[in-house]
């Protein structure tokens, strides 16, 4: 559950989220028809530095594409209390799992004033449902930002600023 | 320098011959610099002071694991050492005396022994590294006194020991020596051999017979089908692998790929 | 041209000896014709000739009493000019810190070489470009070439396994040498080549060649060119082999391949050396000495516990490319004098004239190879460190220092170089230069190692020794007028630092620098205090990432590549980076993904550092070295190579 400080920024009206839509990745494989079915689910909201969007294990409900800021995500580390494993910025997705269902792996943290697009994953998923070409586009296009976040996690786990054993 | 800052020496032995201890009291003028320089606490063949039982900044044990009190004893060096170096081809790859490892050793006693019940030993003869990490391994049946000296003097100094991991060919063509192999169809295993004793037997126009164990990256198989090609019997080849560091994994594997 | 009898060679000797000469020459040996100290013609190997082939060699009797009747033996002339084993220097360490070093010197009496065959002397004349020529030239090499005396001995006979016709090195002695020599049946027929010939043929009394003599000597020469045991095609051999370094052929020539290094030692031409310390039991006393490597030893391509040739198949791919190949980019001519030595004394008989042969038969395209720079003016480099004092040590994190140097006198120095620091007894490490400040430099140094923990821990007022600069700098110059993005990993800022303070230093010349820069953890970053001044000034900006933080950090965690997609990344920028090499091999994706070409990308390539100074080929990247080529690349000569294993 997002803090109660996250303001909403309310009379944005849809034309206006369909056009911040054209601007995210995610998005550039949809018509503006397709684009104004998902602008009527979403939201802007903007958010102060050190808001949290979501923690670690809760139930997962709303995705988030990050139009403008920076946030990160962190995991919880046994006696280590909480590392951060990766920033976000513009244009990022920030909490795939929604869309899937189940908890969050992560805690989500604003670590400046950020600008994100949000939608309920149980929403967007019963939009693809229904609109099957929307589904199919926006797939492909997380796909890629899946497998470019892998790629970029395994440059992490490679630890080449390590020290190698003596 | 005060004894209490010396480094803790202890040597020790396993199943072995003993030369390869024997080789420190042969730095005979050196000898004297290294009493100075490292407390020599324990040294059974050389001094008969006692173990105090301390911990030690470096072992050098030679012998294989070969009688079930050696694993006990290993174990237990081991756990008191900062650096544990193993010396000698029964250290590194279980010795001469692994040859029993290919045959069943119970049937081997009664053959030879009136009383194998007084005997107490293990099936396998085994390096030290097959019980315990090592540290380091010393090369050579015995090892060379100047790579034990340069060993020694690399852990005071405090620099990588100059010790390389490289073949036997590379010492002998330092020294101007005329390959045996080449020259004279004996066969040599110096290509597939670490060195360190400095090419010694090719120096006397024989070949080498692999006694510092085999080099990293040691292509057995195309040096054994070399010989194959030039007339030796399988049986030969397997003898030649089959030899002081028999055991030792690229020397094993190449003397296996020969039995019939 | 002059003629003596058979019986009067002995007068050669005498002539040799009467000028101060020691005589090194052929004679039987360990059942070879080796090469050794000679007291007269007796000694010669007068009767035997040698029969070779792959792997193998044996003297066999002459039916007649040739003393040259051989072609080459297990020895080289570079044994003597550049020996298996020597000290370099001595060291020594006194207890107020302070450190010395008296350099060793070549102290063997003049020598004359006898029976130097046509092969060898164009295997000389290679060796004088990798040892004499630019940037440095080994003033031992030099001393024992100036003074060696030559007599050179033509091939009337050719070996079963020579091929000097088709390297064009042989069989005539036509140049290079104080003495031509040659051996007819009845006659030795000679020629002087220089002065000091002109002085020994004058001692010989000998008496004019006939004109049968010199057509004799022609006719034997252009059997010898006939008689050739092996042909080796050698148009566009580089090309080729850069073009192929694929080929199903170095996997199957790896699975006889035995690395043992015996092609290497053989070879007259090969040049890898090592160099270890050794000291008396306190470290206090110590040498460098100098030993004979080959690129088929584990030692040769490691850096930092990294093996870029691990397997056999890397290492006979990189000496044979060396050989033929690459050699030629580095020095003009090939690195084979077509002597047939690695083919005889290869212990399984691997022929390369046969594996060039299977690789030209069925090859795809050939690859551009670089063209040889014309080298430097060489000004000598003894390879004796001197004393430098540590004036000042900054702590960087925790297992990174900074140490504040100065040495007299002082050195001119470009961003991007290195420096070799060392410590008698310990060892030397090559260090990149961070910074400089006025006559005093700054050289950071990451403790990963016996010497560099050593380094890491000297005080101010300790001594070290040091050697250098080494290397080229990045290119400033170059970069005049455009922005500037500066791309670093880890330890990698170190040596971009003095670049940054530069470009800093003149804004008008480089309005717009930005720095992406990438680490481990916060506490790793480096020099952060003074980061803090460069992100005020204007025309600067920067951006910080690391691998993982805790809540305290406010920047960046991820890799460096995530900051780089994020920043505008303009085609007409100059990029310059330096950091582990799989983070410089992705940055250079997303760069020319971007459409950054690639004579806009300068990389800082790292390989094993030994001498520094262009000799000992450890540090040998295709056809570059890295001392003095590099250590600073521009992508584009370096894309071919850049990112794949083995090199």
């Amino acid at each position: 559950m997002s803090d109660a400080s996250v303001l909403r920024v309310a009379g944005l009206d849809a034309a206006t989220i369909t056009g911040l839509l054209a601007r995210l990745p995610a998005f550039s494989g949809l018509d503006d028809a397709e684009r104004a079915a998902v602008a009527a689910i979403a939201r802007v909201e903007q958010v102060p530095a050190g808001t949290t969007l979501f923690r670690e294990s809760e139930p997962a409900d709303d995705l988030r594409f990050l139009l403008d800021g920076h946030l990160t995500l962190g995991m919880r580390f046994g006696g280590r209390g909480e590392v951060i494993v990766l920033s976000l910025g513009p244009g990022d997705i920030v909490g795939w799992t929604a869309l899937l269902g189940g908890t969050w792996t992560a805690t989500a943290r604003a670590v400046a004033p950020s600008t994100l697009l949000r939608l309920s994953g149980a929403e967007l998923a019963a939009l693809c449902e229904r609109d099957h070409d929307i589904g199919y586009a926006l797939t492909r296009r997380l796909f890629a930002a899946v497998a470019l976040r892998l790629h970029d996690t395994r440059l992490q786990l490679l630890d080449m600023f390590a020290r190698e054993a003596r | 320098m005060a004894a209490a800052t010396r480094p803790r020496l202890g040597v020790f032995k396993l199943a072995s011959c003993d030369g390869c201890q024997l080789t420190l009291l042969d730095c005979e003028d050196e000898l004297l610099a290294v009493a100075g320089a490292v407390d020599i606490v324990r040294f059974s063949e050389a001094s008969s002071r006692p173990d105090d039982g301390q911990p030690f900044d470096l072992t050098l044990v030679e012998g294989s694991v070969s009688a079930p009190e050696h694993v006990e004893q290993i174990h237990r060096l081991r756990a008191r050492s900062k650096r544990l170096v193993t010396i000698g081809a029964c250290a590194n790859a279980g010795g001469i005396q692994a040859l029993r490892n290919w045959v069943d050793a119970e049937e081997v006693m009664r053959v030879v022994y009136a009383r194998p019940d007084y005997i107490r030993s293990l099936a396998t003869s085994t390096p030290i590294s097959a019980h315990v990490p090592v540290d380091f391994e010393l090369r050579g049946c015995p090892i060379a006194r100047e790579q034990l000296l340069e060993l020694i003097t690399a852990m005071l100094t405090g620099r990588r020991p100059a010790l390389r991991d490289e073949s036997v060919c590379m010492e002998c063509k330092r020294r101007g020596n005329v390959c045996v192999t080449v020259a004279t169809g004996e066969p040599c295993l110096g290509p597939v051999t670490h060195t360190g004793c400095g090419a010694l037997c090719p120096s006397y126009d024989r070949g080498c017979y692999g006694c510092f164990g085999p080099r990293e990256r040691a292509s057995t198989g195309s040096l054994a089908a070399w010989f194959l090609a030039q007339g030796m019997v399988p049986a030969e080849a397997l003898r030649r692998f089959r030899g002081i560091n028999g055991w030792s994994e690229a020397f094993r594997k190449e003397s296996e790929r020969h039995e019939r | 041209m002059l003629a003596l009898a058979h019986a009067e060679l002995g007068r050669l000797f005498d002539a040799l000896h009467a000028e101060g000469y020691r005589v090194i020459g052929p004679t039987v040996r360990s059942a070879a014709i080796v090469y050794e100290e000679l007291d007269g013609p007796a000694d010669l190997p007068v009767g035997w000739t040698d029969e070779q082939a792959p792997g193998r060699y044996r003297l066999v009797r002459r039916d007649d009493d040739a003393a040259f009747g051989y072609v080459v033996g297990p020895h080289t002339w570079k044994a003597h000019l550049f020996p298996p084993r020597e000290r370099l220097f001595q060291a020594r360490r006194r207890p107020d810190g302070r450190v010395g070093f008296d350099p060793v010197l070549p102290d063997e009496p003049p020598t004359a070489f006898l029976g130097v065959r046509a092969c060898e002397v164009a295997a000389m004349e290679v060796q004088d470009r990798v040892f004499l020529e630019g940037p440095h030239a080994e003033p031992r090499y030099a001393a024992r070439r100036r003074q060696a005396f030559l007599v050179g001995v033509s091939c009337l006979e050719a070996g079963q396994l020579c091929f000097c016709a088709s390297t064009s090195t042989g069989p005539r002695v036509d140049h290079g040498v104080d003495l031509a020599m040659a051996e007819l049946p009845g006659a030795y027929l000679f020629e002087a080549g220089t002065e000091r010939g002109r002085a020994v043929l004058d001692r010989l009394s000998a008496r004019p060649a006939t004109a049968e003599e010199r057509r004799h000597l022609d006719e034997g020469i252009e059997r010898a060119r006939g008689q050739m045991g092996r042909t080796l095609a050698t148009n566009g051999l580089p090309e080729l082999l850069f073009g192929n370094l694929d080929h199903p052929r170095w996997a199957a020539v790896a699975e006889r391949c035995l690395a043992c290094g015996n092609c290497t030692s053989v070879c007259p031409t090969c040049f890898c050396s090592s160099a270890h310390e050794e000291s008396d039991l306190t470290g206090d006393d110590a040498a460098r000495v100098r030993t004979w490597d080959s690129c088929f030893s584990l030692e040769h391509a490691e850096i930092h516990g990294v093996n870029v040739r691990p397997t056999v198949e890397d290492r006979y791919r990189q000496w044979l490319t060396h050989k033929v190949g690459s050699w030629v980019s580095q020095f003009g001519v090939s690195g084979c004098v077509g002597c047939g030595r690695c083919i005889a004394w290869c212990p399984v008989g691997i022929d390369l004239t046969e594996e060039l042969a299977a690789i030209r038969a069925d090859a795809a395209a050939p690859a551009p190879m670089p063209v040889r720079q014309a080298p430097a003016a060489a000004t000598d480099d003894a390879l004796v460190p001197r004393a430098a004092v540590v004036i000042g040590v900054t702590r960087e994190s925790a297992d990174v220092v900074t140490l504040h140097l100065a040495c007299d006198p002082p050195l001119a120095l470009r961003p991007g170089q290195f420096t070799m620091l060392s410590l008698p007894g310990l060892g030397e490490a090559a260090i990149s230069v961070s910074g400089t400040w006025g006559d005093a430099f700054e050289q950071t140094i990451r403790d990963v190692g016996a010497v560099s923990g050593a380094l890491s821990a000297l005080r101010p007022g300790q001594q070290l020794g040091i050697r250098g600069p080494y290397g080229n700098g990045w290119p400033l110059d170059a970069a005049r007028g455009r922005p500037v993005v500066v791309i670093a990993g880890g330890i990698g800022l170190a040596p971009l630092r003095g670049a940054i303070r530069f470009l800093l230093e003149h804004p008008l010349d480089y309005p717009d620098v930005r720095l992406v820069y990438g680490t481990r953890t916060p506490d790793d970053i480096l020099f952060g205090h003074e980061m803090l001044g460069w992100a005020s000034r204007p025309g600067f900006r920067m951006a910080i990432t690391v691998d993982r933080a805790d809540l305290s950090w406010r920047g960046d965690v991820g890799v460096v590549t995530r900051l780089l997609r994020r920043e505008p990344l303009s085609p007409e920028a100059t990029y310059l980076m330096c950091g582990p090499e799989v983070m410089m091999r992705f940055a250079v994706e997303a760069l020319t993904a971007a459409g950054v070409p690639s004579d806009h990308l300068y990389l800082a390539m790292e390989r094993h550092m030994k001498c520094a100074a262009g000799f000992c080929g450890r540090c040998q990247y295709g056809p570059f070295f890295v001392c003095k080529d590099g250590p600073i690349f521009r992508h584009d000569q370096v894309a071919r190579l850049f990112g794949r294993e083995g090199f």
